[in-house]
């Protein structure tokens, strides 16, 4: 298993309203650095407001969302800090318990922006990938430092984009969550970033994109996989999305072909319902052999309060649609932000397999995380 | 206006007639006093034109005329903010407020501050409202999954069986809830079957598949409502009471013992209202053992 982390982008946001990701992000379809509006996002509707004076406005609090909390004095340069660590315990209050401390995210990320609106952007972010838990002995634990994506983008006008370099590929619900399915079995985990050019559409009711890439051109030719994305969302009901997402790539080993369908629902202060289903075909081209799966995802928040948001993630995963056998992953979660640049986040996955005479029983893990941003 | 004040003061006074609510009908009186000694030939034309529909000129009447309405019209105000329970929009005092309200508008005297004072005893009344606990009925089905535990036991050992299930609940939800709090019971019935395995399979080679399970799941809950349109977050204690009949090892002398048949848990819930229709979650832990069920239905609310 390779376990990842956690990265910076909420779909679930849509519950505040924002449809789309290009209100907060400079990648449009979500993830990567944040642009000054989401921090300012972040800072205010997003994180808890006690720790501030009640003198301060919410434009106050916003202006302290930039680098180190100062107001930038340029338009054109931004630096962004992350920190991301947790504590990962799986069959907690058993004893077979384990504890792993993995720091998942050390990022700097520097963006350059001008022309009107930012029509140009180039971003860098430079990091360590995470250790791989599950790797062959000597690899786990080894520290590596590189280029996590660096593209240049151009909006040719408030409709239309371009971007070129290594990026997340479009396809589906770009939830947090690294570890879920709609993730992991699609290839769009945290370090599946691949080099490749995206064309991004922005209309009142329709947002989508065309990627086409080349894989990670920091990776062996062999394992590189080359192909072309496309999702599309359309607004419903003023504030609801729903979607659909088709992928197919391949390298000198294996193709494959995803194609799914999701929804977003807005159901206001910071409430959502995320839901995701997907189908995906594996064909291993030395056998000739291929394998289909299908995966769900659902997602539910809540917003008892500013700062604090309950939710569930509620995963299926049939890996192959041939045998009778699936596994759900059920993981109650609290996610806390108490003041801004500051996430501290509690997960509790539980793993039942189903299938004819499989009785096994659950497994477990409980996250700790904390996340920090300068 | 005597009509109307007389009307108004019987009307407030017998229900808010103590303490500071006194003091404010005392000095409507000594307004309504004034109004009739100094303006109550306005008083009555006014009452007049409102009466006929008629166009009401403000310049026809005296600044101190006005004044004294609103005066008579911000105490009423208070006298209504001091009602602790909600009243009907029909309620005689409310409809006073509201033509204080009327001819303060006609005079177009501080249109605005009538306005908010409009706003605030509006706003204190449909806090009130909210307040009030009101029953509402909800049907459901789940798809709902657990683990229980049997145990088989030869002439020598004990072996311990894990139970998967998964199967559907439909069922019948009540709810007592004002804005911001849930409290409710449910009752589902619970129509499963379970794969059945040894815990450690390397010590005992057993496996039943297909084991139907029927029986009755009930719940309270309390809740608490997290945005205008009703999303909740709340805590429940449910119980289980199911019956599944596991197959002793023919012809090996061994017995099973089935697991608990009753089964209380303790979890948290959610639910998401989308119109009529909404969809709810359950996660709740076996108080007695270390099992935990999980449950995802849709339903419809009454």
């Amino acid at each position: 298993m390779f376990l990842t982390g956690l990265s910076w982008g909420y779909p679930n946001y849509i519950g505040h309203g924002y449809t789309s990701c290009l209100n907060c992000h400079f990648n449009p379809f979500g993830n990567g650095p944040l642009n000054d509006y989401g921090r300012a996002v972040s800072a205010t509707l997003v994180s808890a407001r006690w720790a501030y004076p009640k003198t301060w406005t919410e434009e106050e609090i916003a202006e302290k969302s930039g680098f180190l909390f100062k107001k930038p004095k340029q338009d054109w340069f931004r630096t962004q800090i992350n920190y991301r660590r947790f504590k990962l315990t799986r069959n907690p209050g058993s004893n077979e318990k384990t504890d792993l401390w993995i720091t998942m995210q050390a990022d700097a990320r520097a963006i350059i922006k001008f022309g009107e609106k930012d029509r140009f952007v180039a971003v860098y972010n430079y990091g360590q990938i995470p250790p791989r838990i599950g790797a062959p002995p000597g690899e786990a634990n080894k520290e590596e430092w590189k280029s996590r994506e660096h593209y240049l983008g151009y909006r040719l006008n408030p409709r239309l984009g371009l971007y070129a370099g290594l990026m997340d590929k479009v396809f589906g619900v770009r939830v947090v969550e690294h570890i879920a399915f709609s993730r992991t079995q699609t290839q769009n985990n945290q370090s599946d970033q691949t080099h490749g050019v995206a064309m991004h559409f922005l209309t009142d009711n329709w947002e989508g994109g065309i990627h086409g890439f080349v894989g990670n051109l920091d990776q062996n030719e062999d394992l590189r996989m080359k192909g072309g994305s496309t999702m599309i969302e359309r607004t419903v009901g003023g504030t609801h999305r729903v979607g659909a997402s088709y992928m197919n790539s391949s390298n000198s080993s294996f193709s494959q072909q995803n194609v799914s369908v999701h929804a977003r629902l807005n159901l206001k202060e910071g409430s959502s319902i995320i839901g995701e289903i997907g189908q995906i075909q594996k064909e291993i081209k030395a056998t000739q052999t291929t394998v289909d799966s299908r995966y769900g995802l659902i997602q539910t928040y809540l917003r008892p309060t500013r700062g604090i948001y309950v939710y569930n993630n509620i995963e299926y995963l049939k890996s192959d649609l041939s045998n009778e056998n699936f596994t759900v992953r059920w993981g109650p979660g609290v996610q806390v932000f108490p003041v801004q640049k500051i996430e501290l986040r509690a997960d509790i996955y539980n793993t039942r397999a189903f299938g004819t005479e499989v009785s096994t029983p659950d497994s477990w893990v409980l996250l700790l995380q904390t996340h920090l941003w300068l | 206006m005597k009509i109307l004040l007389f009307t108004l003061l019987m009307f407030i006074v017998i229900p808010v007639s103590r303490g500071e609510s006194r003091d404010y009908v005392k000095e409507i009186l000594e307004t309504k006093k004034r109004i009739d000694s100094k303006h109550s030939a306005e008083s009555r034309k006014l009452q007049k034109l409102i009466k006929n529909a008629q166009t009401v000129d403000p310049d026809d009447f005296s600044q101190e005329f006005k004044k004294l309405n609103f005066k008579i019209y911000g105490l009423v105000a208070k006298i209504l903010q001091k009602i602790d329970s909600p009243v009907p929009e029909t309620n005689k005092n409310r409809q006073i407020f509201l033509s204080l309200r009327e001819n303060l508008s006609q005079l177009e005297y501080k249109e605005s501050n009538v306005e908010k004072v409009y706003d605030l005893i509006q706003n204190h009344f449909k806090n009130l409202e909210e307040k009030i606990f009101k029953g509402h009925w909800r049907l459901f089905i789940d798809y709902v999954s657990w683990q229980n535990k049997a145990v088989l036991n030869d002439t020598v050992s004990e072996y311990d069986l894990i139970i998967t299930n998964k199967g559907i609940c439909p069922g019948i939800n009540y709810a007592r809830e004002n804005k911001n709090f849930s409290f409710s019971i449910d009752a589902c019935f619970m129509l499963a079957s379970g794969e059945v395995k040894a815990l450690d399979p390397t010590a005992l080679t057993y496996s039943q598949s297909n084991v139907h399970a029927v029986g009755l799941k009930g719940s309270l809950g309390i809740g608490h409502f997290v945005s205008s349109t009703k999303s909740e977050i709340g805590l429940k204690i449910p119980v289980i009471f199911v019956s599944q009949l596991l197959q002793d090892p023919p012809n090996s002398g061994a017995t099973i013992s089935e697991g608990s048949e009753f089964i209380p848990m303790a979890g948290i819930y959610s639910r998401w209202p989308l119109g009529k229709f909404f969809v709810q979650t359950e996660f709740s832990k076996f108080l007695s053992q270390d099992h935990i069920l999980w449950a995802l239905g849709a339903g419809y609310s009454f």
